[in-house]
């Protein structure tokens, strides 16, 4: 398995959400919301459906604007960026998306596009593409149209566009959703190693034995932003399991999760409220 | 034969040259256009793509009438010496072109999925970058708008008259010739005229029934392309949907 390699000078912005407040279609849907990546943080952002996980990726990625509150990068507003600067950061981010958007295009022309916007040869974007392609099982597949994948390929083919650029930030949005087992655990291994390099790293996940996994791997550092009736609540894994017994709060959310998730997980017994 | 064949040749040149003029500056115009109008906020952008789907229907009368007094003697262009020449012509159709393929733009590149748009978004590009890449997107849609251009500009008649005067061995193309021979009462050779646009309108059909097929390849190379034996098998693992 080849290395997901972050930058070798690598160096994170710093983002973070202010008192942000998201109302859609006058729908609040995140009210207060406070949440801080210093680099090379590892944040699990957990979350029933709809609850607004996907839209935190957003606001941090300033692809959307929040009604209240600030999104910042490196301290300033992603609002108060100019085009040079919004790419500026956003050339050091890789994003995998949950719904999966593809170029009508080969995937070798899809992984390496990125590159090429940076300036990067096409010899060595083609290298660089294929090295990432195949750290997520698609060698072989680089001619292929890339709509004409299956889903967990689709997932694997934009894990493998977020990882040739090389990126200082992974935002990682239900990243294996459609994944067998073992590639699941390729990608959550490809996961833990860049941050084990240093880079920031957001991942999005609804399953409570994928946040008890990547929580609980190695010796990294996790904190745990869990997203519940437009409020997030940051702990560690430990935390979560306490905030999981108490009434108020997420505690019934996790407690439903936990039934519902492999009998593995430590608290699968509590009782519900 | 009521007009000479080195005039008729003369005549079917001038109105391939002024339709694919007019065209081609169209699309310089309206494709940009429509890219701004679809990708960027500002205010007063759906003002501006209402007057543009406005301007679908945009009398051509109107736009030779509007471009005349423009490019009059007396006009705030006439110093320009334009009218009754091919570039008058040119610039009439150009007028009648631009919003329509502008439109098209706008509504192709609407239909792009919007996780296509975020992913291009979110991966940094130019503005160059980014309006190559979503037009690379919605190429068949933005290639069919352009020949809807084409199309528009190679049957207009009346802003040529207008802005070309008719001007026999000048400014006199098909359409206008056409008038002419149907005014002298000879529908024979207006027939004759007539089919060499229906030749050039039949290119273009042609043109857009490759783009159709080429996407229908496009899109059967997707759906079949599983079954196809130079796919590799050892990397699957069975289990995907």
């Amino acid at each position: 398995m080849a290395d997901l390699r972050v930058d070798r000078a690598c160096n994170p912005p710093e983002f973070a959400l202010a008192q942000v407040g998201v109302a859609l279609e006058g729908r609040p849907l995140l009210q207060g919301v406070d949440l801080a990546l210093p680099r090379g943080s590892f944040v699990v952002v957990l979350g029933p459906t709809g609850a607004g996980k996907t839209t935190i990726l957003r606001l941090l990625l300033g692809l959307q604007q929040p009604s209240a509150g600030k999104a910042l990068v490196d301290g300033g507003e992603w609002s108060t960026l100019n085009r040079a600067g919004r790419a500026h950061v956003r050339q050091q981010i890789g994003y995998v998306q949950q719904h999966v958007g593809l170029l009508k295009a080969p995937v070798l022309y899809n992984v390496t596009l990125p590159l090429r916007w940076r300036g990067v040869s096409r010899e060595v974007a083609d290298r660089r593409g294929k090295t990432a392609m195949a750290s997520v099982g698609l060698s072989g597949y680089e001619q292929e149209p890339a709509l004409s994948l299956s889903g967990g390929e689709r997932q694997r083919l934009a894990m493998a566009r977020a990882c040739a650029i090389e990126p200082d930030v992974l935002f990682l949005d239900e990243f294996t959703n459609h994944q067998d087992p073992a590639h699941e655990d390729l990608l959550e291994a490809l996961a833990h190693g860049f941050h084990g390099q240093g880079g920031t790293i957001v991942v999005v996940s609804h399953r409570l034995d994928q946040v008890r996994r990547m929580a609980t791997r190695g010796g990294d550092a996790v904190e745990i932003a869990i997203v519940v009736d437009g409020r997030v609540y940051v702990c560690t894994w430990p935390v979560l399991q306490r905030l999981a017994t108490e009434e108020a709060g997420p505690g019934p959310f996790l407690r439903r999760l936990a039934l519902a998730s492999e009998s593995e997980v430590a608290f699968a017994s509590m009782p519900t409220s | 034969m009521a007009i000479p064949l080195d005039e008729l040749v003369n005549i079917t040149l001038l109105t391939v040259a002024v339709t694919v003029g007019a065209t081609a500056l169209g699309s310089l115009l309206g494709v940009p256009l429509g890219l701004v109008l679809v990708l960027e906020r500002f205010p007063g952008r759906g003002a501006i793509r209402t007057i543009v789907y406005a301007l679908y229907a945009f009398p051509p009368i109107v736009a030779g009438v509007l471009l005349y007094l423009l490019l009059r003697r007396e006009g705030p262009l006439g110093n320009l010496g334009l009218l009754f020449t091919p570039v008058a012509i040119l610039l009439g159709e150009t007028l009648l072109t631009t919003p329509l393929i502008a439109g098209l733009t706008v509504s192709a590149v609407a239909e792009l999925p919007p996780e296509v748009i975020e992913i291009v978004d979110s991966g940094g590009p130019s503005l160059p970058q980014r309006a190559i890449a979503l037009l690379r997107e919605a190429r068949f849609g933005v290639t069919a708008a352009v020949l809807v251009g084409y199309g528009r500009s190679l049957a207009e008649v009346a802003a040529a008259l207008i802005l070309g005067g008719n001007i026999r061995g000048e400014t006199r193309t098909l359409g206008t010739a056409i008038l002419l021979e149907v005014n002298q009462g000879d529908f024979e050779f207006a027939l004759a005229l007539s089919a060499l646009i229906l030749v050039q309108a039949l290119f273009m059909a042609f043109l857009l029934r490759r783009l159709q097929r080429a996407e229908r390849a496009f899109a059967h190379r997707i759906d079949t392309s599983h079954r196809r034996p130079k796919r590799p098998t050892s990397k699957r693992t069975g289990a995907e949907g």
